[in-house]
């Protein structure tokens, strides 16, 4: 009994230290749907949920599947962005949670972690939501054939991951990277500092689209699987952590997806 | 080739020729263009760079935009590489300055000096030496116009600034969020600026730079100042020293050991250093040591703390009971001015986690007693222009002078790279500095006398010299940290 609660106050204490703990825990969860997902024949998921989310992360498919209705299903298009980034997304967040934690009282740490992932997630959804209007916007423009043309594999991982590669290159993604960074000590308490923690995600999470938009869109548009997701996202978080100005590392990575989806 | 020795630029013979050899090579440098690693301004830039600073004017043709993202703006700040990433720094301009010194008929043996300002039992040890301030900048290269530091009344660093009470922490990588700075920085990845200064970092490194002034206190522009090179190898120094006292240790953590950074040998061929290849000076490059430093072995730390005016804390590494958990903060930003600024901070009651800490922890710990350290953090610190060193005060009683209350002085924040701090860049996520201030002898003196408050604590920031008109200096946020630990023996 003893041995228990001290291993249960040893446990405690770890969490004091790791008060982002339950968000590894929301991204685990997200890789383990994605799995179960794909597992389940053709990345459907089990039945009940009636849209398959992970093949809604793959336009071209998705889009065949509702070619004669040419709509895009909202719920699920966001489902599926929203399951990608808690899988790939958050961990590159750990730093920034735990910062933003211990920045905030003690019995606010968890309140102001949420406030930032409210932040944080609003953007990307934003983002997705463009995306998805772009991209309907396309299909109802363009013919069948333009359309067959310019959303064949090949060409669309030539585009999708050559984007990428090329973005590794620029200025503004390396300074998208070290915004990534940025820390906030929030003021105030209650609404005033959630608020603080909202802005902060907003920041944040307009950094990390900077950096991040065109793998994972090169990502959701080449109909990855999960080998693909977990590769990218083992490099962003690599990245991340070590902040190097390792340009050609990840250049080179990109352009392995991009040989990879082409064959 | 044999180990070099690095000398004590104070305790140089009269007749000795490091100096007029050093500056013959800072000469020999500046005259080849910057589109060569082996220059002085690459050497410089490679520390820091910006092409809109009047230091930069003039400076030529510079490399390719890639070139100056892989080596120029490299220094590490606010980081626990800021001392691996200087003694590589150092260790490949030495050689460089070596190597131009021997091809201008010198000696094979010549070494980098260092400047031991903290040496209490030499006169003059914190004045700039006489080397690098005779003459003019025209007429002798170690001369540079605009430092501040020699000037009617600022001969000399004042000996706060100079402390190496940084000695006194045990552990090399800050706490989390609010504690301890450590004696080396936090845990960060590539960092060239901004974010929390570890213990050395902020004194006496920060300090020294900004009490020099003029380009020494920009780090864009500090290593285009032949004396930067000087300052830094006595950082490295302390370094050893530190090492040397016991109970210390370098941080064992992959992500450190294993990280590179890249450089120059002499010729210009690309080199890259990993942290672990710089752990021992007699194998960085052709390797090198301090005069008066043993490699290995301690060192008298009686004699350390007679000659540095300070007390070493006891060895032996702080074993937490807790993370820093934050009592209270001021609710507001500050923006600083020309003129001294008291707010006040209120305090709250230490969350349970903190109180009970103590009582449940030290099972099957060798602990000497419980400690609990209280730090004053000032974050989000951005500004503009050439901003001023504040003093930190507690409780200063109202209209009182500060220079007569010394014993409330908690230490200063010096504002190096402030500037470049604020700006969002490549370098730079913009967030400003973080300084980290352990308050907590201060406050055992104040709790002892009348009129103490448990639930406030006034902080006053008074500007140790006039605000430029253009400078702007604003504190995100001051608040107040507490952390539980033990001592391990």
């Amino acid at each position: 009994m003893a041995y228990v609660l001290a291993l249960l106050a040893e446990r405690r204490g770890w969490c004091w230290y790791h008060p982002q703990w339950w968000v590894w825990g929301a991204a685990l969860s997200a890789w383990l749907v994605l799995l179960a997902a794909d597992l389940n024949g053709q990345g459907r998921l089990p039945a009940g949920l009636a849209l398959n989310l992970l093949a809604l992360c793959r336009v071209p498919q998705s889009w065949a599947l509702d070619a004669g209705g040419l709509w895009l299903p909202l719920d699920a298009w966001l489902g599926g962005w929203a399951l990608m980034l808690l899988a790939m997304m958050y961990p590159l967040l750990n730093d920034n949670l735990r910062a933003l934690a211990f920045a905030s009282p003690w019995s606010r740490r968890h309140r102001a972690m949420v406030g930032f992932l409210a932040g944080y997630t609003m953007v990307w959804l934003l983002y997705a939501l463009l995306a998805g209007a772009l991209l309907l916007l396309c299909f109802r423009m363009l013919s069948g054939a333009l359309l067959a043309a310019l959303f064949a594999p090949a060409s669309i991982a030539m585009v999708g991951f050559g984007t990428a590669v090329a973005w590794v290159y620029t200025p503004m993604r390396r300074r998208a990277l070290v915004a990534c960074h940025a820390v906030h000590a929030p003021l105030g308490s209650g609404w005033q500092a959630d608020c603080a923690c909202a802005c902060h995600g907003l920041r944040i999470g307009w950094a990390c689209l900077r950096n991040c938009w065109a793998i994972m869109t090169a990502l959701m548009l080449t109909g990855h699987g999960l080998p693909a997701m977990l590769l990218a996202a083992t490099v962003l978080l690599w990245e991340r952590k070590h902040l190097r100005h390792a340009r050609h590392g990840v250049a080179a990575c990109w352009l392995g997806l991009l040989l990879w989806s082409s064959t | 080739m044999s180990v070099r020795v690095r000398k004590s630029v104070l305790k140089l013979a009269d007749n000795d020729a490091t100096l007029s050899w050093y500056a013959k090579a800072v000469a020999a440098m500046r005259n080849r263009p910057a589109t060569d690693s082996g220059s002085w301004s690459y050497q410089a830039a490679m520390h820091g760079f910006s092409a809109g600073l009047p230091a930069w004017q003039g400076v030529g043709p510079i490399p390719s935009a890639n070139e100056r993202t892989e080596y120029w703006n490299q220094c590490q700040h606010g980081s626990w590489f800021f001392l691996p990433w200087h003694r590589m720094y150092l260790a490949y301009f030495e050689q460089i300055v070596a190597r131009t010194i021997v091809g201008l008929g010198g000696p094979a043996d010549w070494s980098l000096p260092y400047w031991d300002y903290s040496d209490t039992t030499l006169p003059n040890a914190r004045t700039l030496p006489a080397a690098f301030t005779t003459g003019t900048p025209a007429s002798n290269p170690l001369n540079v116009a605009g430092r501040q530091l020699g000037r009617p009344g600022n001969t000399e660093i004042p000996r706060r600034d100079v402390s190496l009470v940084a000695l006194s922490l045990t552990d090399y990588i800050a706490d989390e969020h609010g504690g301890s700075p450590g004696f080396g920085g936090p845990r960060t990845g590539f960092s060239h600026g901004g974010g929390q200064h570890g213990g050395l970092e902020q004194l006496p490194h920060d300090m020294v730079h900004v009490v020099i002034g003029g380009i020494m206190g920009d780090p864009r522009t500090a290593a285009l100042d032949p004396i930067f090179w000087l300052h830094h190898a006595n950082i490295d120094r302390l370094w050893q020293v530190w090492l040397n006292l016991g109970g210390r240790r370098n941080p064992v953590d992959t992500p450190w050991l294993n990280m590179d950074f890249d450089f120059h040998s002499f010729g210009g061929a690309p080199a890259a250093l990993k942290v672990q290849q710089v752990l021992d000076t007699r194998l960085v490059l052709s390797g090198y040591v301090y005069e008066d430093v043993p490699i290995t072995g301690g060192v008298q730390q009686e004699a350390l703390e007679a000659a540095a005016g300070i007390t070493l804390a006891a060895g032996g590494s702080m074993k937490s009971v807790a993370p820093p958990v934050m009592l209270g903060m001021v609710d507001k930003p500050l923006a600083l001015g020309a003129a001294a600024l008291t707010t006040s901070l209120a305090i709250h009651n230490p969350p349970a986690p903190l109180a009970a800490a103590l009582s449940a922890s030290g099972v099957g710990l060798e602990s000497v007693g419980p400690v609990v350290d209280t730090y004053l953090n000032f974050e989000n610190v951005k500004g503009d222009g050439v901003a001023p060193i504040y003093d930190v005060y507690l409780n200063l009683p109202a209209g009182a002078d500060p220079g007569i209350h010394e014993e409330r002085c908690v230490g200063s924040l010096p504002m190096f790279g402030v500037a470049d701090a604020s700006i969002a860049s490549e370098h730079q996520s913009g967030s400003g500095l973080h300084y980290v201030l352990c308050i907590t002898d201060v406050l055992s003196v104040l709790r002892a006398q009348p009129g103490w408050q448990d639930s406030q604590l006034d902080v006053t920031l008074v500007p140790r010299t006039a605000m430029a008109a253009d400078a702007t200096v604003t504190v995100g946020r001051i608040s107040l940290y507490a952390k539980a630990g033990r001592r391990e023996r």
